[in-house]
């Protein structure tokens, strides 16, 4: 009976270590989540007393403010549509979104904690932190002007560093309004709310033809050549080309060029899914992207029979990429294969302008080698000069693109995109430009692209 | 000035209580006569500096917080000087660590609201007369096999009372309203029962006693069931279950009993929506933060807000939790005083497990054996259970956490646990008429 009494103690003794281990591994890995949670009334408890930081474009122009009035803290938003989803509301009753939720803490705090103790304590007024972004404010409006009255999303961002520009989603709301527009905002079936640049998942159609045309590149299947038909016959189930065309004998440069499907699904099978499926996973799909925002996982669906790998090859059949993501991939074949993580803060700093905190560029990792990264540029500066993308030129630069046509379920319009970069052989801007239902990528897609990058490419 | 003291207080905070753990535990485990000064010494600094900080709080001076913090002084000096005079051997590293629980705790309550916090430290010395007078009873006593019957019938009459009689107060019909205070009757069914269960178990297990142990213990849980105290339920059969696993020589009547609880708890999931609602809280708390997770989400915010070594005292918003006092006060002291605080805290109720359970090794009469271990488990398991509940481990049960909540009925039950603990542990030199094996030295004062 003894031995069963120190049984005993040894259970409760070792339950109340595990107890006091969970505190601690509570305390070091789950505790920054959970108190930054926009349910917490502590963050906006201390917010009586703390006047909101303000958020700057990266010339130092002021975006949001908050004003201290006798009445109480107010909160501008001096851009609201433009900005919209990038920096997000920050309400009472409804939480918060976009910078505003994820950079509360910092908004929110002082660098004198002292100070900010005081405060709570005695009732009176400081300034929070501010943040400052990497976007460039009239970019953001010009590029937010380009989808007026559109479904769609636009990220611009510089290949060597990962600064994001521009974001833009469409449709918006305005953050300064939220309380009164909430009911209608979420019943309304174009999703305002939603983000579409960063966690809007699209079937990325032939813009993901460079993703194949990288794999084909590293299995030296390039010089393989292919007889188009107009159509190809997966074992009953046909998939044709766009209005049908025949491109007969051809190779890969042409293929892109034409965005020739027949070309690509059957150099798809050739790949096989295994090959296909790793050249997805070094572009980071089916990866979490690290970032200071919110981005949804791009999906390479884990199928692989012929049917499901033809569709995939050209971008189809389950494949989903944000827009976000779908800018890392041409940024990565600007910038020599190296993908960079992107980002839109650039530093923080105190209510007197010190800086708190510097973020840097890094590296997510090279996706392909820089030979492979230089042929495909090539292949891409064709598409523009005289492809499927040739609506994307800007005047005296070389832009590199490659459209996409994304055909949806039902009776739909396809999704429209564009990609690319300019210049082509000193790249400063990388572009994704994706409209919902839009149609044609070549023609929708492609034009707005070309004025946002000539827009992009006269800022400093 | 005061959010600058509170601030750097949280350092000597942890300072003294890590000092006050690791002294208790080489007093206990070394025998060093130093730490049995010292642990003492720390526990009335522990008071002073705090109750001084909560005064220093309140403009002008909280005198009231002053007072409270010198009665608790006085009341652990005097209980210490009487408890030499009154047992042998005079241990007194049981009180120095229950003295620490409540200094601790009756901070909290007087920083959450000073009404309770009084309240609670006029039931302190009610608690410590309690303590004296149940040991100095029981030495008179001497508990048999013959009396579970006595026992027995008295459980059922409480139960009866309470079923007949109850008020419901927080969802739980488990409340007797007296003139002079509310009494929650299952605190005190909870020793009695003990002792009844110990006394069963001293004969011999076979199937026939088992049968007659398994019944009343049906009987029991029936009773909470009904009136929808589902924590005091939980309590009782964990409780019943340990002292059943030390008698039980191959096992299968504790499999079958456990076996029997994890049945009853499925049911009860289907049975009862509350429950339900629990463990969907639990599951997934924050899909419904601000429905049914309210209580265990505004728990977590406080704990990972704390983090470390706290907000300090007054920093921290430990309010915004509803039940803070009683059910959730754990999730204050992690906010205020830090995970650290905290986790100082269970290394305190550990210690006090440990000392119970050597008491029932060491006690050579079996039913006093079974009880002591019987007495340890029920804190033991509440603490654990609500310690629990609060970080979201387990779903979360109402039940007070012992010598901190608030809660007059729960306080005293814990002190009479204690006062039990205290003469068993007292009586394993009386060589008991039935004890076979020769008793060993007090090895561990």
């Amino acid at each position: 009976m003894n031995n069963r009494v120190k049984i005993i103690k040894y259970i409760y003794l070792s339950l109340f270590a595990l107890i006091c281990l969970y505190l601690l591994y509570f305390n070091l890995f789950e505790s920054r989540v959970i108190s930054s949670n926009s349910y917490n009334r502590r963050l906006r408890e201390s917010s009586e007393n703390i006047i909101r930081g303000s958020i700057q474009d990266k010339n130092g122009e002021v975006l949001v403010k908050s004003t201290k009035y006798k009445s109480g803290v107010k909160r501008k938003y001096i851009y609201p549509r433009s900005f919209s989803h990038v920096i997000g509301y920050s309400s009472k009753n409804l939480g918060s979104s976009g910078l505003e939720a994820l950079y509360n803490k910092e908004l929110m705090s002082s660098s004198d904690t002292i100070e900010a103790l005081r405060s709570k304590i005695n009732d009176y007024y400081i300034s929070g932190n501010n943040i400052k972004l990497t976007l460039d404010r009239s970019l953001q409006v010009y590029a937010s002007e380009q989808l007026r009255g559109k479904r769609g999303a636009i990220v611009v961002l510089r290949p060597d560093t990962g600064e994001v520009l521009a974001m833009v989603s469409k449709s918006d709301f305005d953050p300064s309004n939220i309380q009164n527009d909430w009911e209608s905002l979420i019943k309304d079936k174009k999703s305002p709310l939603l983000n579409r640049a960063a966690e809007g998942l699209y079937a990325p159609g032939s813009i993901f033809k460079l993703v194949v045309t990288s794999a084909i590149l590293k299995n030296n299947l390039q010089d393989r050549e292919i007889e188009c038909t107009g159509e190809v016959n997966i074992g009953g189930y046909i998939i044709k080309d766009n209005d049908n065309e025949v491109h007969g004998k051809i190779k890969l440069k042409d293929a892109l060029k034409h965005s020739c499907n027949s070309y690509f699904i059957k150099q798809g099978l050739q790949l096989g899914y295994s090959n296909m499926n790793n050249e997805a996973t070094r572009f980071k799909l089916n990866k979490s992207i690290p970032t200071d925002i919110k981005i949804s996982e791009s999906v390479f669906p884990n199928k692989n029979d012929n049917k499901n790998v033809a569709q995939q090859s050209i971008g189809q059949g389950e494949v989903l990429m944000t827009p976000m993501h779908a800018s890392l991939m041409a940024a990565a074949i600007a910038n020599k294969g190296i993908m960079m993580q992107p980002y839109v803060v650039s530093s923080i700093t105190d209510s007197e302008g010190k800086t708190l905190k510097y973020y840097n560029p890094k590296q997510l990792g090279q996706v392909m080698d820089e030979k492979t990264a230089v042929i495909i540029k090539d292949l891409m500066v064709e598409v523009v000069k005289s492809g499927t993308g040739t609506k994307a030129k800007v005047s005296k630069v070389l832009v590199a693109g490659k459209t996409g046509t994304a055909e949806v379920s039902g009776d739909q319009r396809s999704h429209a995109w564009f990609v690319g970069f300019a210049p082509a052989d000193q790249p400063r801007v990388a572009i994704a430009v994706m409209i919902e239902n839009g149609g044609g990528g070549g023609s929708t897609a492609a034009p707005i692209a070309s004025k946002v990058l000539k827009k992009a490419l006269s800022i400093k | 000035m005061f959010e600058v003291l509170s601030w750097s207080y949280r350092f000597i905070y942890i300072f003294i209580a890590a000092g006050f753990s690791v002294s208790c535990y080489l007093a206990y485990y070394k025998n060093k006569r130093i730490c049995q000064y010292l642990a003492p010494f720390l526990n009335v600094i522990l008071i002073a500096l705090n109750f001084s900080l909560i005064s220093y709080y309140y403009e002008p001076l909280d005198y009231k917080a002053l007072y409270i913090g010198g009665g608790l002084a006085v009341s652990y000096i005097v209980s210490r000087l009487l408890l030499g005079k009154l047992l042998k051997p005079d241990n007194h590293l049981i009180i120095d660590m229950v003295f620490n629980l409540l200094s601790i705790g009756l901070s909290i309550l007087y920083r959450l609201s000073p009404d309770y916090g009084t309240k609670q430290a006029y039931f302190i010395p009610v608690g410590i007369i309690a303590f004296f007078a149940v040991i100095i009873l029981m030495k008179r006593f001497e508990i048999h096999y013959k009396h579970h019957l006595l026992l027995g019938g008295l459980i059922l009459a409480l139960l009866m009372v309470t079923q007949i009689w109850g008020t419901e107060i927080n969802g739980s019909k488990n409340w007797i309203e007296l003139p002079f205070a509310n009494v929650q009757p299952s605190e005190f069914i909870k020793l009695i029962f003990v002792f009844f269960m110990a006394c069963l178990l001293n004969e011999e297990l076979n199937l026939r006693r088992f049968v007659i142990i398994a019944a009343s213990m049906l009987i029991i849980v029936v009773f909470f069931v009904m009136q929808r105290d589902m924590g005091s339920a939980f309590i009782f059969f964990t409780v019943f279950l340990m002292m059943l696993f030390t008698k039980d020589i191959k096992g299968y009547y504790t499999a079958a009993s456990a076996g029997a609880a994890i049945g009853g708890a499925f049911i009860s999931y289907f049975a009862f929506s509350y429950i339900k609602f629990r463990v969907l809280a639990w599951v997934n708390p924050w899909k419904y933060v601000s429905g049914k997770s309210y209580q265990i989400t505004q728990s977590l915010f406080a704990v990972a807000t704390g983090g470390l070594i706290g907000t300090g005292i007054f920093l921290g918003d430990p309010k915004f939790i509803p039940a803070v006092h009683t059910d959730f006060i754990f999730s204050a002291i992690c906010e205020e005083t830090g995970v650290l605080g905290g986790i100082f805290l269970l290394t305190i109720y550990s210690l006090l497990s440990v000392i119970g359970m050597d008491i029932s090794s060491k006690c050579s009469s079996p039913i006093y054996s079974t009880a002591a271990l019987g007495l340890t488990s029920l804190s033991v398991i509440q603490t654990l259970i609500i310690v629990c509940g609060v970080l979201n481990i387990i779903p979360i049960t109402g039940v007070t956490l012992p010598f901190i909540s608030y809660g007059g009925s729960s306080l005293l039950s814990q002190f009479l646990n204690i006062g039990l603990l205290y003469y068993i542990g007292s009586r394993k030199q009386e060589v008991g008429a039935n004890s076979v094996r020769p008793v060993r030295g007090n090895s561990y004062e």
